[in-house]
């Protein structure tokens, strides 16, 4: 199983592969996403930037869909002023 | 002038840039503090040391290839001598002083043949030992006048910092009033104007002036850049102490009255002197622009960043930009990431670092890597 992490800030990127090396130790990280092959994640972060939903979000299907490489995309963004399902809803 | 290559070491602090390549255009991102600007003043103070002017402890090798296309290698060292109070990297050597730092050694290559070969003791120019010249000062300088330096000393001069051009209140003296007519008929073509050592604002007077259709270019670019804008003008003021100051004015559509240049946004004022720069630049001319988006607005930053990607002209430019955009619009393969490891200073294209092997937008994977966002790199 190989999954594919798009995270918005600079702390995500500290935690979530310390987090993820507890919760699914049998999953390394790949340093670039075509390197995935078998219980692989690799992670990007918009890195706080803008345009995460409509631009690097984007980016991330377009990735996915060439390589054909992943199970699972896991988008991690907060929710701000919204409540969780208005959030989902713009995505 | 076409720089190559650089590396440059202040001993007196321990700043050490490794040897970097460049390219017609390149472009310094990285973290703050990792040395980018020191990277555009290192090329500077070489302007500088080719002038005569001595930096203490300052050891440097550029490769570049001359205004008349030879191929050279510049090389030498600066004693480092140590001085009281705090001193920035690169500071040139106050005056007075009567201890000056002496030049240790010095080697110009043009086509690869040794022409300039210098010790502590002596100097061998062209295979002959010169008589005792100043040891502080460049040999670039002290013999500018032999035709085999000339060539050096003036590639050096194309060399421009354009950081000052951004404040619409500065009024640079163009002439004594008395000497118009006869300055004004001093350039009769094009080539004269960009080839003299006038500052881009008064070439662009000169342009005004005399009705060049260049004027009419940058004019159209600008326009093209603010549709709000549909003329622009050089008056040329008298001040009080009888000189001409050029003075820029623009006329917006739907406003009666001239814009005077101390009124025009500084974005404006900035976009307008970076194109101005682009078409009146001599041939030959190294740009360097530190942080390049200062003062543009989110509205110019793109088409001005295409100006200068478009550009047909024979020039070098070498830009630091911490901006999204512009980042994004030069292609990373004109990228050099900049890194620091204690005062080791390294410039690394960004294919180095696998930029360029994801579909995500290229900013995207440049603000990922470590290099990037921490500013070191093994």
């Amino acid at each position: 199983m190989n999954l594919y992490f798009l995270v918005e800030g600079k702390t995500e990127i500290e935690v979530y592969p310390k987090w993820l090396n507890h919760l699914l130790p049998d999953l390394s990280r790949v340093k670039f996403a075509k390197y995935a092959t078998n219980n692989n994640y690799y992670l990007i972060s918009g890195m706080g930037y803008p345009r995460l939903l409509d631009v690097t979000l984007i980016d991330s299907f377009a990735e996915i869909n060439e390589l054909g490489n992943y199970n699972y995309l896991i988008l991690v963004i907060d929710a701000d002023d919204f409540n969780e399902q208005e959030k989902i809803d713009e995505v | 002038m076409y720089i190559k290559s650089l590396m440059y070491q202040d001993k007196s602090t321990n700043w050490k840039l490794e040897s970097v390549p460049f390219k017609p255009l390149t472009l310094l991102v990285g973290a703050s503090g990792v040395g980018k600007t020191q990277i555009l003043k290192a090329l500077l103070n070489l302007k500088n040391i080719s002038h005569g002017e001595l930096f203490n402890g300052f050891k440097w090798e550029i490769e570049f290839l001359s205004n008349k296309g030879e191929d050279c290698k510049w090389c030498g060292e600066f004693e480092s001598i140590v001085t009281s109070g705090t001193r920035f990297p690169f500071e040139p050597f106050p005056e007075p002083q009567w201890n000056y730092p002496n030049i240790y050694f010095e080697n110009l290559f043009i086509n690869d043949k040794h022409i300039i070969k210098r010790d502590a003791k002596e100097i061998i120019f062209n295979g002959q030992k010169t008589v005792q010249l100043p040891q502080e000062k460049s040999t670039i300088y002290l013999l500018n006048e032999e035709s085999l330096i000339k060539d050096i000393f003036e590639s050096f001069e194309k060399i421009v910092f354009n950081n000052s051009f951004n404040d619409s209140n500065q009024f640079p003296v163009f002439c004594q009033a008395d000497d118009i007519e006869l300055k004004l008929n001093r350039y009769d073509s094009i080539e004269s104007i960009r080839n003299s050592k006038e500052t881009i604002r008064n070439k662009f007077y000169l342009c005004c002036k005399k009705n060049y259709p260049i004027f009419n270019e940058i004019e159209n670019l600008f326009i093209d850049i603010f549709p709000s804008v549909e003329k622009i003008t050089v008056d040329a003021i008298s001040s009080i102490f009888n000189s001409i100051i050029p003075s820029i004015a623009i006329k917006e559509k739907g406003v009666l009255d001239w814009i005077h240049q101390n009124q025009i946004s500084s974005g404006m004022f900035r976009s307008l002197m970076h194109i101005a720069e682009l078409y009146l630049c001599a041939d030959d001319t190294v740009i360097l622009i530190d942080e390049f988006e200062n003062s543009l607005g989110i509205n110019c930053i793109n088409q001005v960043t295409r100006s200068i990607l478009d550009s047909e002209r024979n020039l070098q430019f070498i830009i630091t930009s911490h901006h999204p955009y512009i980042i994004n619009d030069v292609g990373f393969e004109h990228w050099k990431i900049v890194t620091r490891n204690g005062s080791v200073v390294k410039a690394i294209d960004a294919e180095k670092f696998g930029i360029g092997r994801s579909k995500h937008q290229a900013f995207t994977q440049l603000a990922n890597l470590a290099a990037f966002s921490e500013g070191t790199a093994n």
